[in-house]
């Protein structure tokens, strides 16, 4: 994005993007439902706005299943 | 990474064919535990990629590798939709069920109303990400 003002450019992310990464389950976990509490942070801006920092706080299920001998 | 091919007493190998780990000791029962690799093979049969973890108590889940791959989400896994404004973002995890030890794959997809725009690395060097603070609104 190109600032007139400032006479720079500055990357940022539009439309639509992705993420990806991976969780590593420790060994041993004890079996059942849990959840992973997460927060996603981030700012909104427009060519003529910024709102104010946000964070949503999120959780995702995940169920370990039990080894069988 | 101690990897090798692990032999018998007498010299020839155990597991010709596999990844062991050599870090337990030559001589304990244990010596040559095979070691799990994931190999990702096109159709024509050339080898695209390994998944390869250090432990030998760790896997690295087909939904992990899936997600990766192709974008791919295992069937009945749930995502979240969070949004605010023009912001909108789907988050969730490559399966609803894994056993210890194993890696799963995490998403998180983005996107953004026309004219709107979040920032992101990489940043130039003169900026800095911090915390903002208006203590007269209240944020």
């Amino acid at each position: 994005m190109k600032i007139e003002a400032l006479d720079e450019s500055l990357p940022v992310h539009c439309d639509s993007f992705q993420g990806l990464g991976s969780l590593l389950l420790g060994y041993p976990f004890p079996a059942g439902r849990t959840v992973f509490p997460g927060k996603l942070r981030f700012q909104q801006c427009s060519d003529a706005v910024c709102e104010a920092p946000e964070t949503i706080s999120f959780e995702l299920p995940l169920t370990i299943e039990p080894f069988r001998a | 990474m101690n990897s090798c091919v692990a032999t018998g007493t007498d010299g020839t190998p155990k597991l010709s064919n596999r990844i062991v780990s050599c870090k337990l000791a030559p001589g304990l029962q244990t010596h040559g535990v095979p070691h799990p690799v994931n190999y990702l093979v096109a159709a024509d049969g050339m080898l695209v990629r390994k998944y390869f973890v250090p432990n030998y108590q760790h896997r690295v889940t087909a939904s992990s590798v899936a997600l990766r791959e192709f974008g791919a989400i295992v069937e009945g896994t749930a995502a979240l939709t969070l949004r605010s404004g023009a912001f909108a973002a789907e988050i969730g995890l490559s399966a609803a069920k894994a056993f210890a030890g194993q890696q799963i794959g995490f998403f998180a997809k983005f996107r953004l109303d026309r004219g709107w725009h979040v920032c992101g690395a990489p940043l130039p060097t003169a900026y800095t990400t911090r915390p903002s603070r208006c203590p007269r609104y209240g944020l």
